[in-house]
């Protein structure tokens, strides 16, 4: 299976060491992603299984215009976001200038944190937040962009992550005592 | 640098290159929506993976044998419908015979005499003297019991044809129909010395 094209059509006919590969090639990245977007480990392995099982049902509206990670990707998130849609609650919108201050944190004391506080972090924010935070922090869309896939306008996103980040710290600051 | 910028770079760089392992259920979890087992998974799951098509092969070949089994059933039955049986007792005087055995001839003669007639099937007596014939089809026959050769019973009566008679041209033909037939046949004495 020498190439991405041949690994999709093998997927396509339904070959299970072509779908086996497929899986392995991508897994890990995506439980990345899922662990991200999801509330504990449990949830996020649920998210990756329904996330694939949806990949393997959508690929053959897979064209190669573009990248194929890119697409399993999106196809994850979207899993991740439909998998807590009742549990995405968001704040009517609210004023832009609403204060929210970012007492300053030390670069130093940010270092010292590592990748897996930062998840327990992520995983530890509400459920609005840190699909806010995600989407617009990690996976680079914009405000825009997420207010339609959450159903929400942008300034409730933008709100949103200003909230995500004031937990955040506040998290960073009880590590960094 | 503004501490949101801050805090989003430190994400972003944390998690660049973030690729843990998903427990191997995970997989095994996808693999079972895609191809799922069929429901007699105890005894298929001995013998590996099936092909995609064989599941439906399998249930196509129980159907067909579920029905080819039915299907004998009912020829089974149909062909023994009209099978009757041949029952009684073998008498000799007033006793009944125990040690002897009974046979019965299918007779394809209309009239006497009768010269087509072909051993059907032989039954010993049981120690109450009776015999049984099953899955008689209808048609004509012809009963004859003989006893025991050496024993006393066979010193003093004769083998026999129903209905007591020592010449098969003095039997009485036993017409099997639509019902089971109770026979009880009478041996011959003989003649005292």
């Amino acid at each position: 299976m020498s190439t991405e094209r041949e690994m999709i059509e093998g997927c396509l006919r339904n070959d299970v060491k072509a779908q086996e590969l497929f899986y392995h090639c991508y897994a890990r990245k995506m439980f990345g992603v899922c662990l991200r977007f999801a509330g504990n480990p449990s949830e996020a392995e649920d998210i990756l299984q329904d996330g694939f099982i949806r990949v393997y049902g959508n690929l053959h509206h897979f064209r190669f215009e573009g990248s194929l990670e890119g697409w399993i990707r999106r196809t994850m998130i979207n899993t991740a976001i439909n998998h807590y849609k009742k549990q995405l609650k968001f704040q009517q919108e609210v004023e832009l200038n609403e204060a929210t201050t970012l007492a300053t944190i030390q670069e130093d004391g940010l270092s010292k944190i590592s990748r897996e506080e930062l998840l327990h972090i992520i995983q530890g924010l509400p459920t609005g937040y840190r699909t806010v935070f995600n989407l617009f922090v990690i996976e680079g869309y914009t405000h825009k962009e997420i207010g339609i896939m959450l159903g929400i306008s942008e300034n409730t996103s933008k709100s949103q992550l200003s909230r995500a980040r004031g937990v955040i710290q506040h998290r960073f600051k009880k590590i960094m005592k | 640098m503004e501490e949101s910028e801050k805090i989003d770079k430190k994400f972003r760089e944390s998690f660049t290159g973030f690729d843990p392992a998903p427990p191997e259920e995970v997989w095994e979890g996808v693999r079972r929506v895609l191809h799922p087992r069929p429901r007699y998974d105890g005894f298929w799951s001995r013998i590996g993976d099936l092909p995609q098509s064989s599941p439906r092969i399998f249930q196509l070949s129980v159907m067909i044998s579920s029905a080819a089994v039915v299907l004998f059933l009912i020829v089974l039955w149909f062909a023994y419908s009209d099978h009757h049986s041949i029952k009684g007792h073998a008498y000799a005087g007033e006793a009944r015979l125990c040690r002897g055995t009974a046979y019965l001839f299918k007779v394809e003669d209309k009239v006497k005499p009768f010269d087509t007639i072909q051993h059907f099937s032989s039954a010993n007596l049981d120690e109450h003297g009776s015999y049984v014939f099953l899955n008689i089809q209808p048609g004509k026959y012809l009963l004859r019991v003989i006893p025991e050769k050496n024993s006393p019973i066979a010193k003093k009566y004769e083998s026999s044809w129903f209905d007591q008679h020592e010449n098969l041209n003095d039997a009485h033909l036993i017409i099997v129909g639509s019902e089971d037939q109770d026979i009880d046949i009478h041996l011959v004495p003989k003649p005292e010395k």
